[in-house]
């Protein structure tokens, strides 16, 4: 018993760690019966160009620092001081748009709860913008994974549709689509069955509003004075 | 070169100013939105944003120590 104890232990632990965390208030206007089911997030592919940008603008500023270098020769001092607050400037501008670029990655996702689908997006640290939409409003789901690239790195489209063909969602360069698109799939069919027996009960309560209120234990009163 | 250092210093400044407020914003999402400061199976350990805006500070503090360093040795 102990063995089996200490060899589930560890799994146990780690199921723990990988569990989102619960309460009301695992993010801003979650409702009180709100369970997160999932939180999903673009690929890392988006922040390749990011990388490659950076690669030119550092060897650009070399290769200026080098050429400058050599076409200025007398008042060398002065140069040295103008050209170091110039690559501090460049430098450090260059690597804080690195790193919001970075931050605004993991900071724009998608939080599938048990109610709605909700789109946070931050277009810098300090400006957010959330989208919510309800999972009973959606009608068809699709996912697109067109070209090479997709497949090979696994990430693609998923589009939302209401009754009317309208689209409601776009998620673009989302990561493991297939799997993103089978779990919204399902708790989505588990939404729209939750409600469609609240409704049942809804209208069963309607039709015969005396019903909760009788038990066997205690028939009603009899009419004998 | 006393308006140069001027440049460098309020520049200097500018920046650290400018990467305080971010790690601070990000500290504050973090904390509004549990799950970015949580454990959790779409973001690794160590690219949690909280730790992402603690290297953005660093970096950006060692940067400006150092060529403040070189600058002022010139």
């Amino acid at each position: 018993m102990n063995q089996n104890t200490q060899i589930n232990n560890p799994a146990e632990s780690k199921q723990k760690e990988n569990v989102f965390p619960k309460g009301h208030n695992c993010f801003p206007g979650q409702r009180e019966d709100e369970v997160v089911e999932a939180i999903f997030m673009r690929h890392w592919i988006v922040l390749f160009p990011l990388f490659i940008m950076s690669l030119v603008l550092f060897a650009l500023l070399i290769g200026a620092n080098a050429a400058v270098r050599y076409l200025i020769s007398d008042n060398i001092e002065l140069f040295q001081h103008v050209s170091t607050i110039l690559n501090f400037t460049f430098i450090s501008i260059l690597l804080h748009f690195f790193f919001i670029s970075i931050l605004n990655y993991y900071l724009n996702v998608i939080i599938l709860t048990n109610i709605r689908l909700i789109d946070v997006k931050f277009s810098t640290v300090f400006k957010r913008n959330m989208d919510a939409l309800d999972l009973h409003n959606i009608q068809d789901i699709n996912i697109i994974r067109k070209g090479l690239l997709r497949w090979l790195f696994n990430f693609g489209r998923i589009v939302m549709h209401n009754s009317a063909g309208t689209e409601l969602f776009h998620f673009r360069y989302l990561k493991n689509p297939l799997k993103n698109y089978n779990m919204i799939n399902h708790v989505h069919f588990q939404a729209i069955h939750a409600r469609q027996q609240e409704s049942q009960e809804v209208n069963k309560n309607q039709n015969n509003p005396q019903q909760p209120n009788q038990s066997p234990q205690h028939p009603p009163p009899s009419d004998q004075h | 070169m006393t308006f140069l250092n001027l440049i460098f210093i309020g520049i200097n400044l500018i920046f650290l100013i400018i990467v305080t407020v971010v790690t601070l914003s990000v500290y504050n999402i973090a904390k509004s939105f549990r799950f970015y400061a949580h454990k959790n199976p779409f973001m690794p350990k160590y690219f949690m944003i909280k730790r992402l805006s603690l290297l953005h500070l660093i970096t950006i503090v060692i940067l400006s120590i150092g060529f403040t360093i070189y600058y002022f040795s010139l």
